[in-house]
């Protein structure tokens, strides 16, 4: 079938774009960017050294619990960008490793899953193993956690029924390609929740059956991204947009739930126990960082229930245009560079704009399934949609609110907008105007505009450091 | 037949606007008795004006003409146990600007309020309206907060420090008093929202005369609400030029209050603007009076404003219509700022009817508060800003219907607004060479193209001779002081030494600011010394949605829109004058040396703005919105931001 062949190729040019864009765009961040300018990555680069280790068959941490690195690998660098530290960094990036010894680097492992770790500790393995020195092997661990990202979003482009867009536009936030050229771990765990959105619409709008193999990677995906952050819990509920039709029978339809349930739990569970009995335990824990004061716990609120309601609805109503400019990468480094409001204005202005439907996308698309191809999401699946976006800012509230936010405060501590990155997609293929549409395909002029708002974020940000 | 329908109808017409005209008239009444609620309902005994004792002073003593200063620091307390306080007026004799603060307990309250009080040297009596029951108030002084830090030496400084400062009086005035400014406001906004709203289906297909008309109100609101001193960049430079061209033909004679508002003196500081009615009131009193006693005895010569001239005629008309009236001066300095206003309004508005694209991008943007602000004050920008859009307009015209030929009036129009408006700032001449993308077919032969062309390339090397030669042949040893150690002849050599680091330091300079210079609330936000960059969501917003509804193309096809090669071109002359803005601010307003470029102003990039987002937008990102929504909801929208800056900033110093 001549639309069959078609199909294929448009496909194939959008992934590709995809995995292109990214890639370029990250390794240009994490030029100007230079290691441990993002936010904890010097932490980042001592859990996944942490790993490295452990793939090496080494030793992982001292006695004092500080992870062992090589004498080199042990320099500190500086968290801020100038010419001082650019000059640090490039001046040794072809530098190789002469340690003689191992010693205790400054950091102790984070508590978050390894295997949120494993493209960085990979590259890191790979730069060690090659004798490099500390940049080079840093830059690798990067490298190697953006390739996942690049695979992961070009995947979702290319699984995505339709709002290829909404996919690719928030790839190309400025907050997002900071932290994905990053050693940081939401690199996975933005990755694999686009990719897990992007697959549940695949089988939800594409997919003529759910079998088995399906199923399989649901699970896989739910059992990997969930025990990342657990805030992300609620994206599983998307599971539900997939018609019970497509499983064969209601008993395959409920085994297939229970199965996927069981991965996603099972990964929760056996990562992040520990942490789960924390909030459990009704302690009133200490806020650290507040001085000691006393903070929220699940006894506290559950015995006030709508004071911690009123915090909650309280911090959204006050905090939503912080959110906001922090997600989209009004905020970068350790939050000191601020980029131009008119550029976050344009991210979220071209963003609404590239994602609405092109006409007759529904067209383009073959098979039985055409007719459900109405531009966009069905009303239903829209406002379940947004339920599950709305489901997960408030578990990142809660979550916050047990473990960072002081009794006397008003409003939840510690929430960045970068959280919410994750469900940024879904949220703008459920608000995808029915009434606007693209009389052509503008691909090129989508990614033209991303890439020039980058560049001007770059010099926005090299140009605040003359 | 028809005939007779209409007249009942325009009749009834005419009864409605009368009526709504009567409604508008009373509301500003209203809205005025509205916002003085509290004094209106006092008993007999709390009205009027009370003499009050301070309970409580701080370094104050006693003498027989008042309080007396004696300490660096003072403060006097005044108890009230609870007594409504409408406007307190504190008099006192200092010879120079007063900073005060007042802190204020309302009934009830324990914790005070702030007030910080900037006093221009011209006011004697401070004056802030409370309109509350008040349990206590007390005013501090601060010598050092008072010293003026305007890099005068050492030992002026001291001397200040030493001026005497006595509080001669303090009361307490109950009353209801008409404010004016505040019933002129209410009257224009509601005129305004009332055209917007009734004519909306008229502006759909007069945009021009809409916007005309929206400016207008905005442009007299501004200037009914500004005070007669410096409140934009540079006024007092650019009422000084005006006020030399308004003499033109005889000789320029000036007198001591005159000289001291040409210069950002104490009496004209910007900073200490009146910060009420009673305050505005006591300012135009003391102006007046010295306009008329002040005797004539400085000369300033035949002195016209050079090769600024032209950018000060509608402002000096202005002025010498004022004299003519034998106004007051205030009202004369008011007349300027009018003269300018209608001229610059007219100008964009005839670019608005001849532009074939980006009608409701320019309108828009045209209501935006700086760029109205520039048109109602002293200042040559909004000449140079108007002109430019008339003549790229007249070019789009020309060049968006290549069937017709170009005729001599159209092009003359097109060449010398670009001419004209770039006579006070020469370095955005390049704009003109726009010209050279009209194509052959639009000139009847060889020998009319190369006349056109060749006039427009003449004009650009001429304007662009009138600043480069000096540099480049006599550069200056002292540039612009406020930039520090500044000099062309020591920058120069700098520049050369390292040509690649200047290049970096420009591209650097140049992105860093571009979004915010192009779109953002530095640019189209500000407005001088009374507001800075305000509304920085909401400008871009509003921009990027005028941008992307906008029509870029013409003819019915709409095909006829800017192809490839001339949004190049027309990039490349923007890029050329912003490189040259910044290497001219690096050369005259930057100390020798420094690694980055200082002095350069969103502002100036107004000018370019509307070529710009002709060129950077795509054709293919079109919002389609039909023109009975998109250019009443633009002009609608331009004014509601300008109108929240008025409030903002303006309206708030006339309560």
């Amino acid at each position: 079938m001549p639309g069959g062949k078609q199909h294929k190729i448009r496909i194939g040019k959008w992934e590709t774009v995809a995995f292109v864009c990214i890639l370029f765009w990250g390794i240009i961040y994490s030029l100007v960017f230079i290691p441990f300018s993002a936010p904890d990555e010097s932490a980042h680069f001592a859990t996944a050294y942490q790993l490295s280790n452990q793939i090496l068959g080494q030793e992982a941490v001292n006695e004092e619990g500080l992870v062992l690195v090589r004498e080199e690998d042990a320099v500190l660098l500086s968290y801020t960008l100038d010419d001082e530290s650019y000059e640090q960094v490039f001046g040794r990036f072809f530098e190789r490793d002469h340690s003689e010894e191992r010693i205790g680097y400054g950091h102790r492992p984070m508590d978050v899953s390894r295997h949120a770790y494993l493209p960085q500790a990979l590259g890191i393995t790979a730069g060690r193993l090659f004798g490099l020195g500390q940049i080079a092997v840093i830059y690798l661990g990067r490298l190697f956690n953006l390739l996942f990202f690049a695979v992961c979003a070009a995947l979702a482009v290319r699984l995505a029924p339709f709002g290829r867009m909404a996919f690719l536009g928030v790839c190309l936030f400025p907050m997002t390609l900071e932290l994905v050229s990053s050693l940081s771990y939401d690199a996975m765990a933005i990755g694999l929740a686009m990719l897990f959105t992007a697959y549940v619409l695949h089988l939800a709008y594409e997919a003529e059956a759910v079998k088995k193999r399906e199923i399989m990677i649901l699970g896989l995906l739910l059992g990997f991204l969930a025990p990342c952050k657990m805030i992300y819990i609620p994206l599983a509920g998307l599971c539900f947009l997939i018609p019970r039709k497509k499983f064969g029978s209601g008993k395959s339809y409920g085994l297939a739930a229970a199965a996927v349930a069981f991965c996603m739990a099972a990964g929760v569970v056996w990562i992040n126990l520990d942490k789960i009995l924390v909030y459990f335990g009704g302690t009133e824990e200490a806020v650290e960082w507040a001085g000691g004061v006393q903070g929220y716990s699940i006894s506290y609120v559950l015995a006030h229930p709508l004071d911690g309601l009123f915090v909650i609805v309280n911090t959204m109503v006050r905090r939503f245009p912080f959110y906001i400019h922090s997600m989209t990468g009004g905020l970068l480094g350790w939050m000191q560079y601020e980029t131009d409001e008119v550029l976050i204005v344009f991210f979220l202005f071209w963003t609404f704009l590239a994602v609405q439907p092109e006409k007759g996308e529904e067209e383009k698309r073959p098979g039985e399934h055409a007719q459900i191809f109405s531009r966009s999401m069905l009303f239903a699946h829209r406002a379940v949609s947004l339920l599950l976006c709305l489901f997960t800012v408030t578990a990142a509230l809660l979550v916050m609110l047990l473990s960072w936010t002081p009794l006397d405060s008003a409003v939840v501590e510690g929430v960045q907008g970068r959280y919410f990155l994750p469900v940024v997609p879904l949220a703008l293929l459920a608000i995808r105007s029915r009434r606007i549409w693209w009389e052509e395909s503008m691909c090129g002029i989508w990614i033209g505009g991303y890439s020039a708002a980058n560049l001007l974020v770059i010099l926005n940000i090299l140009g605040e450091l003359q | 037949m028809t005939e007779s329908h209409k007249k009942p109808l325009n009749k009834r017409r005419m009864w409605n606007i009368l009526l709504a005209a009567a409604a508008i008239l009373l509301a500003g009444l209203g809205a005025d008795l509205f916002w003085q609620r509290e004094t209106l309902g006092l008993k007999p005994e709390e009205k009027g004006v009370f003499a009050l004792e301070a309970a409580e002073t701080d370094g104050f003593v006693k003498t027989e003409d008042g309080w007396e200063l004696r300490a660096d620091t003072g403060s006097l307390t005044v108890e009230r146990n609870g007594q409504f306080t409408g406007r307190l007026s504190l008099s006192y004799s200092y010879a120079e600007r007063m900073d005060i603060r007042w802190f204020v307990w309302l009934h009830g309250e324990s914790k005070p309020f702030e007030i910080e009080d900037h006093n221009s040297a011209l006011i004697k009596t401070t004056v802030e309206r409370l309109d509350a029951r008040v349990d206590r108030i007390q005013i501090v002084w601060d010598r050092e907060e008072m010293t003026p830090k305007d890099g005068k030496d050492e030992e002026a400084d001291q001397e200040e420090e030493t001026l005497p400062l006595v509080v001669t009086g303090l009361s307490c005035v109950n009353g209801y008093e008409m404010n004016w400014h505040r019933i002129v406001f209410v009257w224009l906004v509601l005129s305004l929202t009332a055209f917007l709203w009734r004519g909306r289906r008229w502006i759909a297909s007069h945009l021009a005369e809409g916007y005309l008309i929206a400016v207008l109100h905005l442009g007299i609101l501004m200037i009914v609400l500004a005070p007669a001193n410096k409140v934009s960049w540079d006024e007092e430079v650019h009422f000084f030029h005006a006020y030399c061209v308004s003499w033109f033909g005889t000789e320029v004679k000036t007198n001591d209050i005159l000289e001291k508002l040409f210069v950002a003196d104490k009496e004209n500081y910007p900073y200490n603007l009146p910060a009420n009615r009673d305050e505005r009131f006591q300012m135009n009193e003391e102006l007046n009076r010295r306009m008329n006693e002040d005797a004539f005895v400085y000369s300033r010569g035949h002195a016209l404003a050079g090769i600024y001239t032209p950018a000060y005629i509608p402002q000096a008309v202005g002025l010498r219509l004022g004299y003519l009236l034998h106004l007051p001066f205030t009202m004369v300095y008011e007349m300027g700022r009018l003269f300018q206003l209608l001229f610059c309004a007219s100008v964009l508005a005839w670019a608005i009817h001849v532009i074939p694209v980006g009608k409701g991008i320019l309108a828009g943007i045209g209501l935006l508060p700086t760029p109205v602000f520039l048109m109602s004050t002293y200042s040559y920008d909004a000449f140079l800003f108007c002109l430019f859009a008339l003549g790229f307009a007249w070019f789009l015209k020309e060049y968006m219907n290549p069937e017709k030929p170009v005729e001599w009036p159209g092009f003359l129009v097109l060449v010398f607004s670009f001419a004209v408006g770039s006579m006070p700032k020469a370095i955005y001449i390049p704009l003109i060479l726009v010209v050279l993308l009209l194509p052959q077919k639009k000139f009847k032969e060889r020998r009319q193209e190369a006349a056109m062309k060749g006039l427009a390339v003449c004009l650009f090397l001429v304007l662009m001779a009138s600043f480069v030669l000096p540099t480049a042949l006599s550069p200056a040893e002292t540039n612009d002081l406020r930039g520090g150690n500044t000099s062309e002849a020591g920058q120069i050599p700098y520049i050369l030494s390292d040509i690649p680091r200047f290049l970096r330091m420009l591209i650097l300079s140049v992105g860093r600011t571009f979004p915010a210079y192009t779109l953002g609330a530095e640019v189209f936000g500000g407005m001088g010394h009374v507001g800075l960059e305000m509304m920085r969501t909401a400008i871009p917003v509003l921009v990027f949605f005028l941008i992307f509804t906008d029509e870029k193309k013409s003819g019915r096809a709409q095909r006829a829109g800017l192809n490839a090669p001339a949004r190049a071109w027309i990039l490349l002359l923007c890029a050329g004058v912003i490189g040259m803005v910044w290497l001219a601010m690096y050369l005259a307003f930057t100390p020798v040396g420094y690694d980055q470029i200082n002095g350069v102003q969103a502002r100036y990039y107004i000018p370019l703005l509307l070529p710009l987002y002709l060129c950077l937008c795509p054709d293919q990102v079109k919002l389609r919105m039909d023109r009975n929504v998109l250019y009443p909801f633009a002009l609608t929208a331009g004014a509601a931001v300008t109108l929240a800056a008025v409030v903002q900033t303006l309206l708030t110093r006339c309560g």
